[in-house]
């Protein structure tokens, strides 16, 4: 006969896998509701203090997530001497920009910083990020690479821009266009 | 009954994996563990310095039972205590400090699931819960488990590491 007292026991995490698995059977019957399902995920993962490369992948997100809510507000602080309280209220206009295009926040928050470098403003970045979205889902391209073309655009260099929608060439100056467009367009936070 | 124990996935892969790689390894792993661990088992250790009844000094058994559980002496209790790894499939404890000694084992659980009259002269035990090994090593292993955990936690980094 003997008695036990543990001290270290096995984290059970049956539930976690099975999750994790119909979360990818999710992604691949539908891209965005999976990854949506994904993201949703990822606070609970970190909670649990992943240790295993079982839930390594969403531990990398959260992570990746965070790593660009940093960048984006030490962007906006360097670039537009932004406040605290802009750089949350950025953060708000991430996640209603999410949620209106069904785009992840994680893909929102490099091209809002491009803006920001391009414009040095926050709000005409922010008008910017409207057609950013546009452009991205017309020309089924991602939100970095529309920025980065929209960023030029806004600098002058509209070539990029052009590429990717060439009739902008043949209707108006894209500078113009763009400029014009962020005079009448956007999407409030 | 509300379980504190640190939970560590992957621990007995952990261990497992590294039985694999060198057996040489795991044992300095087990010894690590054993070393991190030396607190609480100190703590437990402690706690038996005397007989519990005088009776359990005797050489008996009980009636119509085959196996010899007693004499209870303190040298024999205190040498029961150690550091025990359990890897099996099912196990959910992996890292556990174990009472060995029969005697002992028995004077910790006596009437805890029923009431029966060695119980009561020992004292009230709860359901699930020692008389004295429980609350001792409970005391002594905070810093135990944080020790190792990290100590676990680097090791499967180092593993996973090596893998690649």
């Amino acid at each position: 006969m003997a008695l036990t007292i543990p001290i270290i026991a096995e984290y059970d995490g049956k539930g976690l896998d099975k999750a994790i698995k119909q979360f990818s059977q999710l992604e691949g019957a539908g891209a965005k509701s999976g990854f949506a399902l994904e993201k949703a995920f990822v606070p609970a993962a970190a909670a649990l203090g992943a240790l295993t490369a079982g839930i390594g992948l969403a531990t990398k997100a959260a992570m990746a997530d965070e790593a660009a809510q940093v960048e984006l507000a030490r962007q906006l602080k360097a670039t537009t001497q932004a406040t605290d309280a802009q750089v949350a209220s950025a953060e708000k206009f991430i996640s209603t920009l999410s949620r209106q295009t069904a785009m992840a926040d994680d893909q929102l928050r490099p091209a809002l910083a491009n803006l920001v470098r391009a414009t040095g403003s926050l709000e005409l970045s922010q008008k910017a990020m409207a057609i950013t979205a546009d452009l991205a889902t017309a020309k089924n391209i991602d939100m970095e690479t529309a920025s980065t073309a929209v960023a030029k655009a806004l600098a002058g260099q509209t070539a990029a821009l052009v590429k990717l929608d060439p009739s902008l060439k043949v209707k108006r100056n894209g500078h113009k266009y763009i400029t014009d467009e962020i005079q009448t367009d956007g999407i409030s936070a | 009954m509300i379980s504190t124990t640190i939970q560590v996935a992957g621990v007995k892969d952990t261990i497992n994996q590294l039985g694999k790689i060198d057996k040489q390894l795991q044992k300095d792993f087990k010894d690590e563990a054993i070393a991190i661990a030396a607190p609480a088992v100190k703590a437990a250790q402690a706690a038996y310095f005397v007989v519990p009844l005088s009776g359990m000094k005797y050489n008996w058994q009980s009636e119509g039972r085959t196996r010899k559980n007693f004499p209870f002496t303190v040298a024999a209790a205190v040498k029961g205590v150690r550091v025990k790894f359990d890897t099996r499939r099912g196990a959910v404890g992996v890292i556990l400090i174990e009472q060995s000694n029969p005697a002992a084992a028995i004077f910790e659980t006596a009437g805890r699931a029923n009431a029966n009259k060695l119980g009561d002269q020992l004292g009230f035990v709860g359901e699930g819960r020692t008389r004295l090994i429980g609350p001792a090593v409970y005391r002594a292993r905070k810093g135990v488990e944080r020790d190792m955990e990290n100590m676990i936690t680097k090791t499967q980094t180092e593993i996973q590491r090596g893998l690649k």
